[in-house]
């Protein structure tokens, strides 16, 4: 169960205590609204602080640092959720009983983390300029390599382009030409403004004593000068308007089809758990209508399947196929979708696509990820509703929950990325 | 009075029970007291084992079969399939297929028994019809052409193909669309019987299970069945590589280097092959990792996007280690990565480096314990080299500087090297 311990005015730890794993997991978690400008700044930030500090000034020097706290890892991050962007950096570290020579890994690694995000390498009152161009290139390289994986590529493109002119559809590592402009004085500026303005949260999940944990991050975070934090805000669209349609093509074997839809539900409304249920017999798992149908019984692809946003509100349906497939492909997966808005549910679907939700549901206290993650949303949306709750609401879900969740779904945008054969 | 045999490791903080049932089948129950089940069937039997002599017969099956007959598992002669009835008691399942073995997983949080008899019962009853195999031949020769697209996929299998003149291992794991269309129901019948024997397969159990039930349930579908006599046949692979340098160009932004070792050095006893991995994990942890010298200067140079990963593969049936990145400048990196391999094998490894890779690949062992798919999947691993588990994570800690050191200089002999590179279009 989660504890949320005050460690300052505006700052908040979320402690779940559990000595169920080997490891400690620790997080320092910033978020702000998403823009274009503190897109890249915010992508960034956590990549140069993880480059050096005062006391580990080069990347050598950290990783061997941490090498010898057996292994820890301490990584910078940022991803985008609804409209929101987070950024910081996270540390997974063995608890200190599982060393063999008493080394106090917790304390140290914490320790650590709190040096490379208060006390950064700077030259002239402003980040290091070597490691600021080096992380550009980074970023830019990560960008240019999401074509890579022309399914992944596909699928946030077409919810690129579906939510053009919205805050979500700026991409998290921000667009290339912005990231080549920032200068070190920038970024500075940016850090500086983000520990004085921007919301905070730590997360710890593991063995500690509360009490003592609290003190120590009270003196090491005092460098931290929390704001009352702005609430989240994430503009949702309920309804598509007119389909657009967007072709697309690149030097490939395979075609991707995408097609993003306007849920018409989010997380804030409470009834999370029922669009969930939709899902699963949608498009999530194995046994949806999506892949006993489009895979199955027409042979027409190898992955179909779909997948959700609970904030902003969108859902994104791909399959991987021949480019000759694609219409046939495209009209099953809309007749799919119908079949659930006109009640073609069989008892024994609605089933499975609950169990698999509780499931879901279940296996979240196994990882530190999956739980920070829970919290964080239910945070975004403004609701408390533990994992167990959400698992009894899924057991009382009826198959007119279903069609009336699925009936709100919209189709938006269909974008095919056309595989055109390249010459060798 | 349990017949199982328990182990306990008091350094790691666990234990588990062993047990080879009457059909030959090997049960692993490793308890944990987390809210994921995990389970997973492995049938010696993988990608490389297309060729074998079957009571003195020798055949030669289509490249692919072994992934094809996983894919078809899934389906009961009742025309309903495993995802369905996996779904009905709340698990989550899936399958795959690597070089040496088939696996078929299931995670749950409820219900363990109910999906452990359908995992038992899938793998232990097959149903081939034309109109199936058909069917399937469309899904995945999809699979095929999305796995063609991916260039780290291409780029180990072209660099395998430069490293393997006749290694079955040369072939990519699904075969090719050419390849499974020779597949028939008899086929798929014939490479069933021959490798899906109890006494061929590991059955791995993680989670709050009781063993005694596992084993009432394994009594059910896997009966004592007689052996059959099946001998793998591998093509013998010379040292030294077929070409030194491949190149593909595919829609990638950046260039996409490997550097591969092929590794003809293979103990036929599974304890100094255990050894050997053991050396392998931290001799190229210690030269490639992120505290590695030149990860840091590749990285500070704008040498490379990312890591620089490094894996190995060493079984029986053949043994390489692969060096891969991302570069906008790819052949300096090479460059730089081969004098620096060329520098290690001269002066050994760093002792610090040395000692700080022991201590991380230790720590790391540890802590694959914090997830019942992790721990399947290590128990597994071991069995299918024939390994007693804990002594597989004990290896490591008699790793010394003087064995990777002799390793480095046979794993990187000159000759034995080559290059896989997969190149972006010329710009227009």
């Amino acid at each position: 169960m989660m504890q949320d311990i005050v460690i300052k005015e505006g700052l908040t730890l979320h402690y779940i205590e559990t000595d169920k794993f080997k490891t400690n997991y620790f997080s320092v978690q910033f978020s702000l609204p998403i823009t274009r400008q503190n897109a890249p700044l915010s992508a960034l930030l956590p990549k140069v602080l993880m480059r050096g500090s005062e006391k580990y000034p080069t990347l050598t020097a950290i990783n061997r640092r941490l090498d010898d706290l057996y292994a820890s890892d301490i990584y910078g991050r940022v991803y985008g959720r609804g409209e929101t962007q987070f950024f910081g950096i996270s540390a997974g570290m063995l608890r200190d009983r599982f060393a063999p020579d008493g080394t106090r890994i917790t304390d140290s690694v914490l320790e650590m983390a709190a040096e490379l995000l208060f006390v950064p390498c700077l030259e002239r009152g402003a980040f290091r300029g070597e490691y600021v161009e080096s992380e550009k290139k980074q970023i830019l390289g990560y960008i240019a390599a999401q074509k890579n994986n022309k399914r992944r590529y596909a699928v946030k493109r077409c919810e690129e382009l579906m939510c053009e002119g919205e805050a979500y559809g700026i991409p998290t590592y921000g667009y290339p030409e912005d990231v080549e402009a920032v200068t070190p004085a920038q970024l500075y500026d940016f850090y500086r403004t983000v520990l004085q303005q921007a919301r905070c949260e730590l997360f710890f999940i593991g063995e500690a004593d509360p009490t003592a944990l609290a003190a120590r991050l009270r003196t090491l975070f005092a460098p931290l000068g929390v704001a009352a934090p702005a609430p989240f805000a994430c503009e949702v669209i309920r309804a598509a308007g007119e389909v657009r349609e967007i072709r697309e093509t690149a030097p490939a074997e395979q075609s991707v089809l995408a097609l993003g839809f306007r849920t018409g539900c989010v997380l804030s409304d409470g009834e999370w758990h029922v669009f969930s249920v939709f899902s699963g017999l949608f498009g999530a798992f194995p046994t949806s209508k999506l892949f006993v149908n489009v895979r199955e019984k027409l042979s027409l692809c190898y992955t179909c399947a779909s997948m959700a946003e609970p904030h902003k509100g969108v859902m994104l349906v791909y399959s991987g196929l021949s480019a000759a497939n694609k219409e046939k492909a495209q009209t099953e997966i809309l007749a799919q979708l119908k079949a659930i808005q006109e009640g073609q549910i069989t008892d024994e679907e609605l089933q499975i696509a609950k169990n698999g939700v509780i499931n879901g549901y279940r296996a979240l206290d196994d990882a530190p990820s999956s739980l920070e993650g829970w919290y964080t949303g239910r945070a975004m949306a403004g609701i408390r509703s533990t994992p167990e709750e959400c698992i009894e609401m899924a057991k009382q879900v009826t198959k007119d929950d279903v069609v009336r969740v699925a009936r709100a779904v919209s189709l938006d945008t269909i974008y095919f990325l056309e595989a055109e054969e390249e010459e060798a | 009075m349990s017949r199982f045999e328990k182990r306990e490791n008091p350094q790691l903080e666990e234990s588990y029970l062993h047990l080879t049932h009457e059909s030959g089948l090997e049960i692993y129950v490793i308890p944990k007291r987390l809210s994921t089940y995990f389970a997973s069937v492995t049938v010696k039997y993988g990608s490389i084992d297309s060729r074998f002599r079957l009571d003195g017969q020798e055949m030669a099956v289509p490249d692919g079969i072994a992934h094809f007959l996983e894919h078809k598992m899934f389906e009961s002669e009742d025309g309903t399939d495993a995802f369905a009835r996996y779904g009905a008691v709340g698990a989550d399942a899936n399958a795959f297929t690597s070089f040496t073995r088939t696996s078929y997983i299931f995670s749950c949080t409820d219900r363990f028994y109910d999906s452990l008899e359908i995992l038992l019962e899938m793998v232990s009853h097959p149903h081939f019809t034309q109109e199936n195999v058909a069917k399937e031949q469309g899904i995945i020769g999809e699979e095929i052409g999305m796995m063609n697209d991916n260039p780290g996929w291409v780029i180990l299998f072209d660099l395998l193909g430069a490293l393997y003149r006749d290694h079955s291992v040369r072939i990519p794991i699904a075969g090719s669309v050419q390849s499974i269309s020779g597949i028939t129901p008899e086929i798929l019948h014939t490479c069933y019987d021959a490798f899906y024997r109890p006494s061929n397969m590991i059955l791995a159990v993680s989670g709050d299970i009781d063993p005694e039930r596992v084993e009432a349930l394994v009594d059910k579908y896997f009966p004592a069945v007689p052996p059959k006599q099946v001998d793998r046949i591998y093509a013998q692979e010379q040292p030294g590589v077929v070409s030194k340098r491949v190149e593909a160009v595919m829609d990638v932004a950046r260039p996409i280097f490997m550097i591969g070792c092929k590794d003809t050095d293979i103990s036929p006893d599974p304890i100094e092959r255990a050894r050997k991995s053991a050396r392998l994990t931290i001799l190229l942890d210690a030269m490639f990792g992120p505290s590695s010298p030149i990860y840091s200067e590749l990285y500070e140079q704008g040498l490379i996007t990312g890591t620089l990963s490094h894996e190995y593969e060493h079984t029986a049936a053949f043994s390489f280690a692969q060096i891969s990145g991302q570069s906008a400048q790819a052949e300096q990196a090479i460059d730089k990565i081969m004098a620096y391999i060329d520098k290690t094998v001269q002066d050994g490894l760093d002792p610090e480096l040395f000692e700080r890779a022991k201590r991380v690949s230790c720590a790391q062992n540890i802590r694959s314990f914090d997830s019942t798919e992790e721990i399947v999947g290590l128990f597994t691993g071991a069995a299918l080299e024939d390994i007693e588990p804990f002594r597989l994570v004990d290896a490591f800690s008699a790793v010394t500087k003087e064995e990777c050191d002799a390793l480095a200089a046979g794993l990187f002999a000159p000759g034995s090297r080559a290059i896989s590179l997969v190149k972006p279009g010329e710009e227009e």
